[in-house]
C-alpha cells in the first residue's frame, strides 16, 4: 500500500470514529446530569479519530512531498480537522457533552463537504513553494476551527433561550440556519447520488472574450450557458447569461433541491416539528451562562490565532511571493472582514453589554462569514487564492 | 442577604471619571466625546465591513484584463449591475477617498478612545485602596460572606502568593492581585494598530517607497528608474520550467491532466547588477559590476534597500536574431550567411567575394495595412525585412521582401535570401521594490499581537478580603475567564475554611428565570 492510499484510509477511519464519537455524545447527553462514562468514551473516540486524521495529514504530506493544504479538498479537510481540535481544546476545559453533540456533526459536515472536491495530489506552482504557505494556512485554519466552536455554543444558546411556541424572529432565523446546514447535507447526498448514476454532460459555449469554453456537468443540467451546444449528455432547461457560471448555479440549485427534500422529510414526516425545536431538549442541558461563556472564550482564544495566521503570516508570505503584503484580493478582504467582525463582537460585548442572545447571534454570524470565505470566495469570486 | 441587593458595578474603568463623560462640554470636548464613543467606533467598523464586502462582489479595477477599458468592462461583463458598480466607484473602492476616510476616522477614534480611558484607568488602578467599601465589594460579580477571623485571612496569604498573586495588607484586610498588565492589552494593541496604519501611510513620504515593473529581455541591460538610474540590471538569462506530465511522478498525473495547459514548476532570472560610475565621452553610462545572482518567485534578489522580485514573464518569447543564407537560385549554392541582430540591425552586411546585403527596411511586427506592408509595434514578434543583394552580376542589387512564411519578389532574382535559423529571447518581468515603511508595519504588527495576547490570555484577577466584627467579606474580580478565577481562588478559600465565591450574576439571573 502506498502512502497516499494509506492516507485516504486513515481519513476514512477518522471520519467513522468521529461518527461513533458523536453517537456516544448523544448517549451521554440523553442520560441524567453529572459525569458519565459515555461522555468519556465519546471524548476518547474523538481524540483517537483526531490522531487518525493527523495520520492522514502526515502520510499525505509524505506522499505528496508538500504540506497538504494546497487545494480545496486538502484545505477543507484540514479545516474540519482544526474544528475538531478546537472542540477538543474547549472540551478539555469545560467537559461539556452537549457541545460535542453539536460541534462534532458540524466538523463531520465540513469533512464530508471536502470529499466532494477532486482529491488527487497536485504539484505546486512557484508561488506556493514557500514555508510560509504551511505556516499561514495551518495557523489560519486552526484559528477558524477554534472560532467555529463559538458557533456551536451560540447555536445551543439560541435554541435553549427560544420559546418555540411563540412566533419570533429568533425562531424564524434559527430555522434558516438549520435549513442552510441541511442544504450542505443535501449537496453531499445529491453529489454522491449523481456520481453513482454517472449523469455527466458537456456543453460548449462561447465566452464573453470570444473563446470557446466547455462546462462539464456531473449533475443533470438545469441551467446552461447562452447558446450552448450539447457535446454529450443532456441539454439545459434554462439558459443563463454568460457572466453567471451556469455549471455552478446548477450545482447550487441541486443542493437547494436536495436540501429542501431533506428538510421537508425531517420537518413534516420524521420529526414533525421545527428542526431547531427538536434540538431543544439537548440544548436545555447546557445552561445559558456556560454557553455564553464558552462562546466568548472560544473567540478570545481563537481570534489572536486567526489574526496571526490569516492576516500577519499571510502578509509576510504575500510580501515574499508577490512583493506586496496586501493586495485587496477577495480572499484577503474576507479575512479582514472576519477579523473586524469578531472585533465588533468583542467590543459590543464588553463595551455595550451585548451578552446572551445578541452575542450568540454574532457567533452564528461570524461562522457564516468564515464559511462564506471558504465556500463562496473560493468557488464564485475568483482571485489569486482561487484553487478551483 | 447580599445577593438580593446586588447591583453589579461597572468595573471597566474602576469608576474613574472619563473626560468624555463630563458635563458642560466645549466643542473640543464634544468632538472628543464623539470620537471616544465606542458606539461611533463600532459604527465605523460596521461600515468598513459592509463596504469591504461590497468591494469583492466584482473584481477591482487592478484585477481586470488590461486590454479592456474599465468603463466598458463592467457593463459588458456583468450587465446593469456592473454598470451601477462602476458608476458608484466600487471598482476602485479601496483607494476611494471615502473608504480611506472611514479608515482614518477609525484610527482617530481608536487613538482618542484609548487616551480617554487609559489615564483614568491607570490612576485608578495605581492608587487603589486595600480596604474597599461594602458597596464596592457587594457590587462585584463574585463574592461571599461568612463568619471568620483575621487569622483565616493571614492563612490564605501564602496560598495566594503561591498562585502568583501580589498581596497588600492593611489593618487585617487583604488585596490579592495578579496580571494587572493584562488590562493594558487593549491599549497596547490599539497602539500597535495605529502604528501599523501610520506606517502604511508613510508611503506617501518621498523616498520611503519605490515600485517599478521592469521588462528585461535576455541579454539586455537597463537602467533601474526606481534607483534614479544609479543602478543597471542585466538579464543574463530567463529560465522557465513546466511540469511535464510524462516526467512527473505518477501521483501528479491526474491533477496535471485536469489542469489542462502547462503548469509552471519554476521560473527565475539570472541577473547582474551594475552601478553607474559616470559617463563615457559618447554619453554612454560607465558601468561597474556589483554582483550577480538570481531572482525567483519567493526568493527576491536583493541589493541595498531594494529587492528584485520575479513577477511575470512574456507569454511568447521575442526573436533575438535571425540568420539568412544568400543563395544562388540557379546553382543552389550558398554564397554566405548573415545574422541580423533584431535589436540592433546593421544597414549593410559585407559578404565574401564582394557580395553585399543592404537592409532597406525592417518591420519588427509585420502586417499589411491598406495593401502596404507596415509594422504594428516595435516589438520583434513577426519580423520582416526588405533586403537588396548586391552581387558581381547585379551591382545595383536585387530586392526582396522576406519574413516568416513570406518571400516576395525573389522568384526572378538570381540571388535570394533563405532562412537559416533564429535565436529567441525570453522577456522577464521583474518588480523592483524599495519599502522603508516595512519596519514600521512589522513593529506595529508585533505590538498589536503582543497587546492582543496580553489582553486575551492574561486576565486581570483580584480578590479582596476584610474582617469586621467576626464577619468576613470576600469579593473577587476578573475581566475574563470567570471559571478560571473561581477554580484558582476557591481552592485556597476552602483550605482556610472560608466559603467559595458565588457568581452573583448567575444567581440573580436564575432567580429571575424562576
Ligand atoms: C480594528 C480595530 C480594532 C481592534 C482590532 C481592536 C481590538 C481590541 C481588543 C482585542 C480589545 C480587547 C477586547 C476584550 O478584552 O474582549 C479592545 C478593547 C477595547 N477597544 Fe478596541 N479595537 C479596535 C477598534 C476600536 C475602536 C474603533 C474603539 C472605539 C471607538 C475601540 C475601543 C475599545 C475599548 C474602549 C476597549 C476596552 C478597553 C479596556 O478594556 O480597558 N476599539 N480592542
Amino acid at each position: 500500500m502506498n502512502l497516499l492510499s494509506l492516507s485516504g484510509n486513515l481519513l476514512l477511519t477518522s471520519f467513522i470514529l468521529y461518527l461513533i464519537s458523536t453517537g456516544f455524545f448523544a448517549v451521554a447527553t440523553s442520560g441524567k446530569k453529572g459525569p458519565s462514562r459515555s461522555g468519556k468514551i465519546a471524548f476518547s473516540l474523538a481524540i483517537v479519530g483526531f490522531a487518525a486524521q493527523l495520520g492522514y495529514f502526515f502520510t499525505r504530506w509524505a506522499g505528496a512531498g508538500h504540506v497538504p493544504v494546497s487545494n480545496l479538498y486538502e484545505y477543507t479537510t484540514f479545516f474540519g480537522m482544526m474544528m475538531v481540535l478546537g472542540f477538543l481544546i474547549v472540551y478539555g476545559i469545560y467537559r461539556n457533552n452537549v457541545l460535542g453533540l453539536v460541534a462534532m456533526p458540524v466538523a463531520l459536515l465540513v469533512i464530508a463537504y471536502a470529499s466532494m472536491f477532486p482529491d488527487e495530489v497536485q504539484p505546486l506552482i512557484p508561488a506556493l513553494q514557500s514555508v510560509w504557505l504551511k505556516i499561514h494556512v495551518t495557523t489560519a485554519a486552526l484559528g477558524e476551527g477554534i472560532l467555529a466552536v463559538s458557533f456551536a455554543t451560540g447555536l445551543l444558546y439560541l435554541i435553549h433561550a427560544t420559546d418555540f411556541n411563540k412566533e419570533s424572529k429568533t425562531r424564524t432565523w434559527l430555522e434558516v440556519v438549520m435549513f442552510s446546514l441541511v442544504c450542505v447535507v443535501g449537496y453531499i447526498l445529491v453529489g454522491l447520488l449523481f456520481n453513482g448514476l454517472g449523469t455527466n454532460s458537456t456543453i460548449e459555449y462561447v465566452a464573453k472574450n470570444g473563446a470557446t469554453m466547455q462546462h462539464e456537468y456531473t449533475m443533470p443540467v438545469l441551467t446552461g450557458p447562452e447558446n450552448g451546444k450539447i457535446i454529450s449528455g443532456s441539454g439545459a432547461v434554462i439558459e443563463l447569461p454568460n457572466f453567471l457560471n451556469a455549471n455552478k448555479v446548477n450545482t447550487v440549485l441541486w443542493s437547494l433541491i436536495g436540501g429542501l427534500v431533506l428538510y421537508i422529510l425531517l420537518r413534516f414526516v420524521i420529526l414533525r416539528k421545527r428542526l431547531a425545536e427538536s434540538l431543544k431538549p439537548i440544548a436545555r442541558k447546557i445552561d445559558l451562562e456556560t454557553a455564553d461563556e464558552i462562546s466568548y472564550r472560544a473567540i478570545a482564544i481563537g481570534l489572536p490565532v486567526f489574526i496571526l495566521g490569516g492576516l500577519i503570516f499571510a502578509m509576510i508570505w504575500a510580501q515574499m511571493a508577490w512583493s506586496r503584503y496586501w493586495g485587496w484580493d477577495p480572499k484577503e478582504v474576507w479575512a479582514l472582514i472576519t477579523m473586524l467582525f469578531y472585533v465588533f463582537y468583542l467590543h459590543m460585548r464588553i463595551q455595550r453589554g451585548w451578552i446572551g442572545k445578541k452575542s450568540a447571534w454574532l457567533c452564528v454570524g461570524g461562522f457564516a462569514v468564515i464559511m462564506f470565505n471558504l465556500v463562496f470566495v473560493n468557488l464564485v469570486v475568483a482571485g489569486l487564492h482561487s484553487y478551483a | 442577604m447580599m445577593q438580593q441587593e446586588y447591583k453589579q458595578l461597572d468595573m471597566r474603568y474602576e469608576e474613574a471619571e472619563l473626560r468624555s463623560k463630563r458635563k458642560n462640554q466645549s466643542w473640543i470636548d464634544r468632538t472628543w466625546t464623539f470620537f471616544s464613543s465606542v458606539k461611533v467606533g463600532l459604527w465605523l467598523i460596521g461600515l468598513i465591513i459592509i463596504a469591504s464586502g461590497v468591494g469583492t462582489i466584482f473584481p477591482q479595477e487592478m484585477y481586470i484584463p488590461q486590454a479592456v477599458p474599465p468603463e466598458e468592462f463592467y457593463g459588458k461583463e456583468y450587465g446593469t449591475a456592473g454598470e451601477i458598480y462602476y458608476a458608484l466607484g466600487f471598482h476602485n473602492l479601496f483607494e476611494s477617498w471615502w473608504y480611506i476616510g472611514l479608515i482614518t476616522l477609525l484610527l482617530l477614534s481608536i487613538i482618542i478612545v484609548s487616551i480617554d480611558r487609559f489615564f483614568p484607568l491607570y490612576r485608578a488602578l495605581k492608587k487603589q485602596p486595600v480596604i474597599q467599601s461594602d458597596r464596592f465589594m457587594g457590587g462585584q460579580r463574585f463574592g461571599a460572606e461568612a463568619t471568620g477571623t483575621v487569622k483565616q485571612i493571614d492563612a490564605i496569604e501564602p496560598l495566594l502568593k503561591k498562585k502568583g498573586y501580589k498581596i497588600r495588607r492593611q489593618d487585617g484586610a487583604l488585596l490579592a492581585e495578579k496580571q494587572r498588565f493584562g488590562r493594558w492589552g487593549p491599549y497596547i494593541n490599539h497602539i500597535g494598530l495605529v502604528l501599523f496604519f501610520g506606517g502604511a501611510m508613510l508611503r506617501i513620504v518621498p523616498g520611503m517607497h519605490e515600485d517599478e515593473l521592469m521588462w528585461i529581455r535576455e541579454g539586455e541591460t537597463l537602467p533601474v528608474e526606481a534607483t534614479d538610474n544609479k543602478y543597471y540590471l542585466e538579464n543574463n538569462s530567463f529560465n522557465i520550467e513546466f511540469y511535464d506530465p510524462a516526467k512527473e511522478p505518477e501521483k501528479f498525473r491526474e491533477a496535471l491532466k485536469r489542469a489542462g495547459g502547462s503548469v509552471p514548476k519554476n521560473y527565475d532570472t539570472q541577473m547582474t547588477l551594475y552601478k553607474k560610475t559616470g559617463m563615457t565621452e559618447d554619453f554612454k553610462p560607465k558601468l561597474e559590476k556589483v554582483k550577480s545572482g538570481e531572482t525567483a518567485v519567493n526568493q527576491p534578489f536583493e541589493f541595498g534597500n531594494y529587492q528584485v522580485f520575479q513577477e511575470q514573464y512574456a507569454a511568447d518569447p521575442e526573436f533575438k536574431t535571425m540568420s539568412f543564407n544568400i543563395e544562388n537560385q540557379k546553382t543552389g549554392k550558398v554564397v554566405d550567411t548573415i545574422k541580423v541582430d533584431l535589436r540592433n540591425p546593421q544597414e549593410t552586411y559585407k559578404l565574401k567575394n564582394g557580395y553585399d546585403v543592404e537592409l532597406k527596411d525592417f518591420l519588427p511586427d509585420f502586417v499589411v495595412k491598406d495593401g502596404k506592408p507596415t509594422t504594428n509595434s516595435s516589438r520583434p514578434v513577426n519580423p520582416a525585412f526588405v533586403f537588396t543583394i548586391k552581387s558581381p552580376e547585379h551591382p545595383k542589387g536585387e530586392r526582396s521582401l522576406i519574413g516568416i512564411k513570406l518571400n516576395v519578389g525573389g522568384d526572378e532574382n538570381q540571388y535570394k535570401m533563405g532562412f537559416a535559423g533564429t535565436e529567441l529571447s525570453n522577456i522577464s518581468g521583474v518588480r523592483i521594490k524599495k519599502d522603508l515603511t516595512l519596519p514600521f508595519l512589522f513593529a506595529g504588527g508585533m505590538i498589536f499581537m503582543v497587546g492582543l495576547l496580553l489582553g486575551m490570555y492574561w486576565p486581570h484577577r483580584r480578590l479582596w478580603l476584610k474582617e469586621r466584627n467576626g464577619q468576613i467579606n470576600i469579593a473577587g474580580f476578573t475581566n475574563k475567564n470567570a471559571l478560571g478565577l473561581q477554580k484558582e481562588v476557591n481552592l485556597a478559600l476552602t483550605e482556610v475554611g472560608l466559603p467559595q465565591l458565588e457568581d452573583r450574576q448567575k444567581l440573580r439571573e436564575e432567580g429571575e428565570m424562576k
